[in-house]
This record gives C-alpha cells, sequence and structure tokens, in this order.
C-alpha cells in the first residue's frame, strides 16, 4: 500500500515537472505577452 | 556603513571581460579565447575593501558606442539611460595590452558620457614577451583616469582594482575629447534645442542605427528629425569624430607605449597562414574534426561500457533486494533505466567538450570562423552566421541568442532558423547508439568506420543548414549582408581551469538538464508501460499461456531456447573434457532437461511481459501511431521513443531503455537490450536500414522544444518556431523514408 502511494506521487511530480517545463510556456497556458522587440526597425515585430 | 554600487564591465570583443567579472566576483561564467561569448548582461557581487558592495555587470562586447547590432545595443541602451537600475557609478574599460589603439576608441567614448572610467589593461602578462613597455602614470594623466594593469591568468592587478572601484568617487568625469568641434554648427543648433541635455549623448541617440528609445518620448521625437535631416551626413560627421578620437589616442600613445618589434617577432605570423590557408587551412581543420570523433569512441568506450554494467546492476540489485512491489519495479525498471540512458553519456559528452574547450582556449576556434566564412558566402550567409553555427554543436539555445550580433535582421532570421540543423550535444547519444549498434567496428586507414560515420552525421548536419540557407536567402531576399570582421586573438596555451570548469559546466548542464526530463519522462512511461484497461492486457497470462500450449513459443524464443540448449551442451562437454572425465551422457541430458525447464519458464514470463507491454497504455498508443513510423522502417516502441523525443533529443535512449525494461527480470545492459530486438521476422531490429533511417531522422528533425521557446522569443512570434517544425519534420522524415526504402 506504501509502495502504491510513493509510486503514484513520484507519478504526479513527474506529470508537473513536464506540463510546468513543456506546456506552461505556450500560449494557450500563459497568456502573458512579451513586450520586447528585437530591436530593429525592419523586422516587423516591433 | 556598507553602501552598494553598480559598476559596469565594458570593452571590445574578446579583451576578457568575462574572465574579469568571474575574478571579481567568484562565479563561473562562460569565457574563450574568440569573440562574442557574452551576448547578454550578466550580474554578480563584489565584496571591495571598507564594506563597499559592487553589483558587477558584465555586458557584451562592443567597438564602440556606435552600435549596429542587438548585443551592442544592450551596452548603449544602458549607458544612455541614467534612470535604469543597473545604470553604471563606475564604468570599467577593459583592455587588451596588445590592441590597446583600438580599445581606447571605446574608452574615450564612455568618458566623454561623464560616467567615470576605470582602465583595465589585460593581459599584461604578455608584456614582457610582446616587448611592450608602457608608461602608466603618465597614460592615466592624459587619459585623466586611473589605471589597473590586470592579468587574469596570471591572476594579478584584481586587488588594485577592488582598490579602484571603491575609490571611484575620487574619478574624474571630465570628457576626453570635444565632440562639438567636428560641427560647431550642428551642435549649435542641438544645444538650443535641447539646453538641458548632454551634447554627446543626444549624439549618440541621434547616430545610433539600432532603434531604441532610451530618453524621453518628446525629445525622441525632436530627435527623429534631426535624424532624417542629414542621414548621410550625420555618417560624414561619424567619421569625422572617429578619425579626431584616434588622433587624441595616437598622441597619447605616442608619448606611453612602446612596442620592441624585434622582440614581439613570433610565430603568429606563419601559424596564422598556414591554419587560414585556402587549402591547408581546411585540410588541417578535417584533420582535427577526424581526430576528435576518433577520441570520442575509442576513449569513451571503456567508461560507457562500465557505467552501463553498473546500472544494469543496481537495477537488478534494487530488484533482488527491496521488497517486491509497485514501487520497487518502478525504480528498477523506470528510474534507474532512465537515469542510466543519460549517465552512459557523461564521458563521450566530456570529451567532446574538453575538445572544443581546447580550441576556443587556444585561438583556433577564430581562425575557423574566418575559414567558414569563404565558405559560407556563397550559400548567401555572412561570416556573422559562423559563430552562432559553431556554437550550435554545443547547445542551440545559446547559438540563437547569438545571432544577435548580426545586425541585419532578415540575415539573422535565415541564421536562427537553419541553427538547429547543426548537431547539437543532445544528439550525440542518439547517434552514438545508434552507431554502435548498425555500424561494423572495422577500420579503414586507421580510421574508424564508427568515428567515420559520427563525422559524417556532423557535416550533414552542416551541410543541410548551408542548403536551407540556401533556399531561405532566395525566399526572404537579403539586399544588403552584414558587414564581417572577426579579431585573430592570439594564441595561447589552454588554462588547465578554464578548459576543467567549461568541461565540468557544460557536462552537468547536459545531465540535468537533460536528465530531469528523461527522468520524468521514464517515470511517465514506465506507467504506461505497465498499465493498460484493455481485457488482453488482464488476461494477459491465460491468453499467453494458451497460446503457448496450442501453437508453441513464437520465433524469437524458440530461436533463444534452441541457441542457448545447444551452447549449454558444448559448455558441459569443455567442462567434462577439460577435467578429463568420461563423459556421461545420462548427467548431461539431466542437466539439459533441468536447463529446458528453466528457459522455458522464463521465456513463458517474458512473452507474457512482453505481450502486456503491447496491450498497455502506450503499447496501444505505439500501435496506434505505428502506421505513420512503419515506412521509416520503426515499430511501435520506437515510434514511442520517437514522439517523447520531440521534448529533447536525448530522451530517446532512455524512453527505449524504459520500454524495454518494463517487466524484464533480467540484468542487462541498454546496448544488449536495444541488440536483442527483433522484428516480426525474428531479425535484428536495429539493422542498417533502420538505424541509418533514425539517425537521418535525428540528424534533421526539429526536436527540442527548449529551442522552439527560444526561437520564439528571438523573434517574437510563434510563426518562425512553428515554420521551423513543420520544414525541418518534413525532411526528416522524407530523408528517412527514402533511406529505409533504399538500403532494407
Amino acid at each position: 500500500m506504501i509502495q502504491t502511494i510513493v509510486a503514484v506521487l513520484i507519478l504526479i511530480l513527474a506529470l508537473a515537472y513536464l506540463v510546468n517545463k513543456f506546456l506552461y510556456p505556450l500560449p494557450f497556458f500563459n497568456s502573458k505577452k512579451d513586450p520586447k522587440n528585437c530591436g530593429n526597425s525592419d523586422c516587423g515585430c516591433s | 556603513m556598507s553602501k552598494n554600487i553598480n559598476v559596469a564591465l565594458i570593452g571590445n570583443p574578446n579583451t576578457g571581460k568575462t574572465s574579469v567579472f568571474n575574478q571579481l566576483t567568484g562565479l563561473k561564467q562562460k569565457v574563450g579565447n574568440y569573440p562574442g561569448i557574452t551576448v547578454e548582461k550578466k550580474e554578480g557581487i563584489c565584496k571591495l575593501p571598507r564594506g563597499v558592495k559592487a553589483y558587477i555587470l558584465d555586458l557584451p562586447g562592443t567597438y564602440s558606442l556606435n552600435t549596429t547590432s542587438l548585443d551592442e545595443s544592450v551596452v548603449v541602451e544602458l549607458l544612455l539611460n541614467k534612470n535604469d537600475k543597473d545604470y553604471p557609478d563606475v564604468a570599467v574599460v577593459i583592455s587588451d595590452v596588445e590592441n590597446l589603439k583600438r580599445n581606447l576608441l571605446l574608452f574615450t567614448q564612455i568618458k566623454d558620457l561623464k560616467i567615470p572610467s576605470i582602465l583595465v589593461i589585460n593581459m599584461a602578462d604578455r608584456m614582457d614577451r610582446k616587448g611592450i613597455s608602457l608608461d602608466v602614470e603618465l597614460m592615466e594623466q592624459r587619459l585623466d583616469t586611473k589605471i589597473a594593469l590586470v592579468s587574469t591568468r596570471k591572476g594579478f592587478g584584481i586587488d588594485r582594482l577592488k582598490e579602484l572601484i571603491a575609490n571611484y568617487k575620487q574619478l574624474s568625469n571630465k570628457p576626453n575629447i570635444n565632440t562639438a568641434v567636428i560641427a560647431p554648427e550642428y551642435f549649435k543648433n542641438l544645444k538650443e534645442v535641447f539646453p538641458k541635455e548632454d551634447l554627446y549623448k543626444l549624439w549618440l541617440v541621434i547616430t545610433q542605427d539600432v532603434n531604441f528609445m532610451p530618453i524621453e518620448r518628446n525629445a525622441a521625437a525632436s530627435v527623429n528629425e534631426f535624424k532624417a535631416k542629414s542621414k548621410t551626413e550625420l555618417k560624414r560627421l561619424q567619421h569625422k569624430e572617429t578619425v579626431l578620437r584616434y588622433q587624441f589616442i595616437n598622441g597619447i600613445l605616442k608619448e606611453t607605449y612602446k612596442k620592441d618589434f624585434r622582440t614581439a617577432k613570433g610565430f603568429r605570423g606563419s601559424l596564422d597562414k598556414i591554419l587560414t590557408h585556402k587549402f591547408f587551412g581546411y585540410l588541417i581543420f578535417f584533420a582535427i574534426l577526424l581526430t576528435i570523433f576518433q577520441a570520442i569512441f575509442d576513449w569513451s568506450g571503456y567508461p560507457m561500457d562500465f557505467i552501463d554494467a553498473q546500472f544494469a546492476a543496481l537495477a537488478d540489485w534494487t530488484k533482488n533486494t527491496l521488497p517486491p512491489g509497485i514501487l520497487t519495479d518502478l525504480l528498477a525498471e523506470g528510474i534507474i533505466a532512465g537515469i542510466g540512458g543519460v549517465v552512459i553519456f557523461i564521458p563521450q559528452i566530456a570529451f567532446l567538450f574538453l575538445f572544443i574547450s581546447l580550441l576556443e582556449e587556444s585561438g583556433y576556434m577564430s581562425r575557423v570562423v574566418f575559414l567558414m566564412d569563404k565558405l559560407m558566402r556563397p550559400f548567401g550567409l555572412s561570416g556573422k552566421s559562423v559563430v552562432p553555427l559553431m556554437s550550435g554543436t554545443a547547445c542551440a539555445i545559446p547559438a540563437v541568442m547569438a545571432t544577435r550580433t548580426i545586425e541585419n535582421w532578415k540575415e539573422r532570421l535565415i541564421t536562427i532558423l537553419v541553427v538547429p540543423f547543426t548537431t547539437c550535444s543532445a544528439r550525440l547519444p542518439v547517434y552514438l547508439i545508434l552507431i554502435a549498434l548498425v555500424i561494423p567496428e572495422g577500420r579503414f586507414i586507421g580510421l574508424s568506420y564508427q568515428a567515420l560515420t559520427l563525422m559524417g552525421l556532423y557535416l550533414l548536419g552542416f551541410v543541410m543548414s548551408l542548403c536551407s540557407a540556401m533556399i531561405l536567402n532566395k525566399i526572404l531576399k537579403i539586399k544588403s549582408r552584414s558587414l564581417f570582421m572577426i579579431e585573430m586573438p592570439a594564441y595561447r596555451l589552454p588554462l588547465f581551469k578554464n578548459v576543467f570548469y567549461t568541461v565540468v559546466e557544460k557536462t552537468k548542464s547536459f545531465v540535468l538538464g537533460a536528465g530531469k526530463i528523461i527522468l520524468a519522462i521514464s517515470i511517465v512511461l514506465w506507467f504506461l508501460g505497465s498499465y493498460g484497461w484493455s481485457n488482453e492486457f488482464k488476461n494477459a497470462e491465460t491468453i499467453v499461456k494458451e497460446r503457448i500450449d496450442n501453437e508453441g513459443f513464437n520465433a524469437y524464443s524458440k530461436n533463444y531456447l534452441q541457441n542457448n540448449l545447444e551452447a549449454f551442451k558444448y559448455q558441459l562437454k569443455d567442462s567434462a573434457l577439460s577435467k578429463n572425465d568420461k563423459i556421461d551422457l545420462t548427467n548431461i541430458r539431466t542437466a539439459l532437461q533441468e536447463r529446458d525447464v528453466e528457459l522455458h519458464d522464463r521465456l513463458v514470463e517474458q512473452e507474457i511481459a512482453s505481450f502486456k507491454l503491447e496491450n498497455s497504455f502506450i503499447g496501444q498508443a505505439g500501435k496506434a501511431i505505428e502506421p505513420i513510423v512503419k515506412p521509416l522502417g520503426y515499430d511501435w516502441k520506437i515510434g514511442i521513443a520517437v514522439i517523447t523525443s520531440f521534448a529533447a533529443r536525448e530522451v530517446f535512449v532512455g524512453t527505449l531503455a524504459t520500454i524495454y525494461s518494463v517487466g524484464s527480470d533480467e540484468e542487462e545492459t541498454i546496448k544488449n537490450r536495444m541488440a536483442a530486438e527483433v522484428n516480426a521476422n525474428g531479425k535484428p531490429l536495429f539493422n542498417l536500414a533502420t538505424g541509418v533511417s533514425l539517425m537521418l531522422f535525428y540528424a534533421f528533425a526539429m526536436q527540442c522544444m527548449s529551442t522552439l521557446a527560444i526561437v520564439k522569443r528571438e523573434t517574437n512570434s510563434w510563426k518562425w518556431p512553428l515554420y521551423q517544425l513543420l520544414f525541418m519534420s518534413a525532411i526528416a522524415y522524407v530523408t528517412a523514408f527514402t533511406a529505409y526504402q533504399i538500403l532494407k
């Protein structure tokens, strides 16, 4: 029983880490916009 | 009472700013003997005499305050904005004793901004060897500053520098040059429009190529008016200003700087002629690359096998020692197997970075950049793209950031888009394991086929980046190319300390960076491979046992059983003969029967585990994607590894190690598990066709989420990383498909 609880906790931690690492930076999860432009006048990003 | 001050380290590229930064702060930022390593500002803290605490800012290298690229503009933005929280109380201008004339141009510009400035003359240990003598006191008087003679290699002069920084209030902030003399009328007008602004600061804002707004908006609008009126005239005035500065500098150096050319005569010139020769230069570079790849294979084989065996033993020990249960299985089959998939590659990664670091430290890397510039021009890239492409061999993320030195936006964009084709260290584990599995161990003129294959893959990545640049150049059309200028640093004996730190830091960041991702993915994969909801999964034992009773073992198990029993029979005979015993057939028959029962039970267990894996969550997902990856020669297990590698390439080996470990009781290394995999025909799954197909797929596919995120940040749009992902994946699929169909 203890083994199962610890194993499931490890699984939850691993999933949380992966979500934080890969899914959180995507715009769907994080709507904060980067206000910095690239500094060039002809790139269309400013 | 302790005070806090801001100190900015500024200087030309490759003058050793980061080395001074590291010695002041005790930090270990990356340093190297080639320009363009620092593209962002870095901060550290230094405790100075009398309780003064200094926030040290290491800024990207710039030749002057007339910036043209984004990394250089970081310096000017800071120096022109007094409201910036990092605005320096004192500027420490780092110069190189051998290039003082050029370095002093930047110093006089900073001094004219009325910022208290200290001049550091670095690499002072080379003065004797190069026949240089300096009248420091006179130079201090003429430049109206304080000077610290420093050698970061020998570690002297840092204490004096700290003392000078602590006493920064005693420094003069009078300008060196009155810039207004270059166009008195123009500057008079400026003064009338902006009576409160500093004239030299205004002049810099007006003449910048990089677009930024460090001064108030209303004032900026007026400045733009000034700017628009006479752009060519401004360039002419800028030129006049530079001439004025050099006249001032020449006057000072004539009095204070002496160089005995008879002493200075060295072998650098003749060495440069050979190393940058249009034929021998490439030949030498090619030979160096070959030596590196040969060494990676020859030297790291033993430690790699050792680590692999230790992890297999650890997994076995865990399973046999800890109480049986889900956690023990997760540890043995998921976590240990997954971590083993990263740690096994430490020797190769360390050797790769050792060689890269030696090349950087010695000054040879700048010669390579010079050579590559010639090679790249026909493909539409300038030499400014070489540094990012070379950095890409370590990791694409700093390489994408290194493109900030390219002032032309389209050229910069093309470089960003093609950088991920260069072979990064994350591809190395995938290549190494596949090469070891499918390329024979023979040699060709003393060079192993395996090393040649690895070098071929590195070259393939580089060629692909050039070809893609050529295509993009046709689509995006660059009108003017960036001006490329590279400094050839002096040759130096690599400093053991720097090489050691680079190797340790790079290896550590690979293991920790990749290790965390691989560990997390291994855990998730183990769960997905150990559980399932289908009836087949739940009744696996009954189904498999019934099938074995009715049809016997599958092709692989039959072969395995037969070969193993044959081998055991010969072993028994040999053992009897070696003891000069008579061969007792009854004994042999009994031993064989016992062995048969033992193997039978083990194979039944293995077939059950394999059937369960196929019907687990991951098995079902793998089967669903199998039609897509089958034309490339991959089974569903490789398909899963390819999919998980889209997070990061190095996950590939860890994923396969975990998938092949699920339900397995045998102590086995990752390499042996992969070599033992068979396809439906009972033949090795990792054959030449599949191996080449996989290597090509990994050479071209965009499998790194972190790189995509950094491309998004640098281009400020998701459009470009998305194009990059689609373009590279399409090329990867088509080439892998073609290779497999031809070779199978």
